[in-house]
């Protein structure tokens, strides 16, 4: 029977049971110290909506509960059976145990900030100069915001790291990636003091509004792939 | 995949990302000629647009002389011109080559 | 303008966890720029990964640079 990956972790403390997505059998396959969470269904993709991809992480959420160290997995990320999944930890070992030493004790908080108000160099006056670089200076400001936007966001990306301090294992950020968007990170902190920095960094400035989510599994810091 | 969950997709790229292809590109033997077009001027618009970004961070970082910068300039200016004028000849509208209108694209 | 589940000028905070959530969970498959599937007919023909073959000509320069001789690049 086909597998939808959920997670590859550490083994958990307890044994007990959990059900799977779309209620199919929630199963572990297990090789030396990892174990590989899987839900046995049909393979069917176009099947697949918004819910389930909310179940899944959920399902993941209550995984990485009973773990010491959690990799999600994408979805959908399937594998042919157990044989294939068991296969993929034997000869993955080395890297998954790697990672899970990564994020161990660590959960992800996810950081947007989005713009308030409209950027100042679109509205100022139209550059002088010859036409090709009115025109490249023109794209720049709607392609990348104005430079003190860009600076802007990555000042503000640094203070929120400096903010978190000790507790920040690594970042992963985007400055600038839209217009709406001024930085998204994501960010691995170690799990104790999730819920205060999120307060902490959840906040509205006069020019940005920044949104915090989380705690979350680690997933932009897991790497695992289908079959 | 669901369409919910394209749905989804199309809405975080619009949201995250600065420049997409569409996910597929039909070229349709109904109206082939313009399933090419449709085809050949996805791609030149999407090139166009990576280009457009990476002459404006050369720009911005120097690395362009300032007859370069006009030089670059006017031919980014003239192929986007072009590519809404052949769009328009085959009766493409921009939304065809995926071309994003930014925050005015949620007005239309 | 089909319906959109957010509203991308004014996201509200449900809308930029909902999106942030999905950019960690999706597959990758078409979300990262460049992707693409070309078909002829209604038939998938050709994938389309641009994210790898392009790169700023800079940056080429640079990794031709700094490679060790032995280094082998393929795409």
């Amino acid at each position: 029977m086909p597998l939808l990956l959920q997670a590859i972790t550490t083994p958990p403390d307890a044994a007990d049971l959990l059900d799977g997505l779309r209620g199919g059998r929630l199963i572990s396959v297990m090789h030396a110290d990892l174990v590989g969470w899987a839900t046995e269904l049909p393979h069917d993709d176009a099947a697949f909506n918004r819910e389930d991809l909310l179940e899944h992480h959920r399902l993941i959420s209550n995984i990485d509960r009973r773990v010491a160290a959690c990799l999600p997995a994408r979805f959908p990320t399937w594998f042919t059976d157990t044989e294939a999944l068991s296969a993929r930890l034997r000869s993955q070992k080395d890297q998954l145990l790697a990672q899970l030493d990564q994020v161990r004790g660590c959960c992800e908080l996810a950081v947007t900030a989005l713009w308030t108000v409209a950027d100042e160099a679109v509205e100022a006056a139209p550059t002088p100069g010859t036409p090709g670089r009115r025109y490249l200076m023109e794209r720049r400001v709607a392609i990348a915001g104005s430079d003190s936007r860009r600076a802007r966001a990555m000042r503000l990306a640094d203070e929120l790291e400096q903010t978190i301090g000790a507790e920040l294992v690594r970042a992963q950020r985007q400055v600038c990636p839209s217009a709406t968007v001024a930085l998204s990170s994501a960010l691995l902190v170690r799990r104790s003091d999730s819920q205060q920095l999120l307060s902490r960094l959840q906040r509205t400035d006069q020019d940005v509004r920044i949104l915090v989510n989380g705690p979350w599994p680690p997933y932009t810091f897991a790497d695992v792939r289908s079959d | 995949m669901g369409d919910e969950l394209e749905e989804l997709r199309r809405e975080l790229q619009l949201l995250k990302l600065p420049v997409t292809l569409p996910d597929r590109i039909d070229v349709d033997p109904e109206g082939i000629e313009q399933g090419l077009a449709q085809l050949v001027l996805t791609l030149v618009e999407f090139l166009r647009q990576l280009l457009e970004r990476q002459a404006v961070r050369r720009m911005e970082g120097g690395s362009l002389s300032d007859e370069e910068v006009e030089r670059v300039g006017l031919a980014l200016m003239k192929l986007e011109e072009k590519v809404h004028q052949l769009a328009d000849q085959f009766g493409l509208q921009p939304s065809d080559l995926n071309i994003n209108l930014g925050p005015l694209g949620d007005l239309l | 303008m089909p319906e959109r589940f957010v509203s991308l000028s004014k996201p509200s905070a449900d809308d930029v966890s909902l999106l942030e959530l999905a950019d960690r969970l999706l597959n990758r498959g078409v979300v990262l720029t460049g992707e693409a599937t070309i078909s002829v007919a209604g038939v998938d023909l050709i994938y389309l990964g641009l994210n790898v073959v392009l790169t700023a000509v800079q940056n080429l320069k640079a990794n031709r640079a700094t490679a060790a001789p032995g280094d082998n690049h393929s795409a």
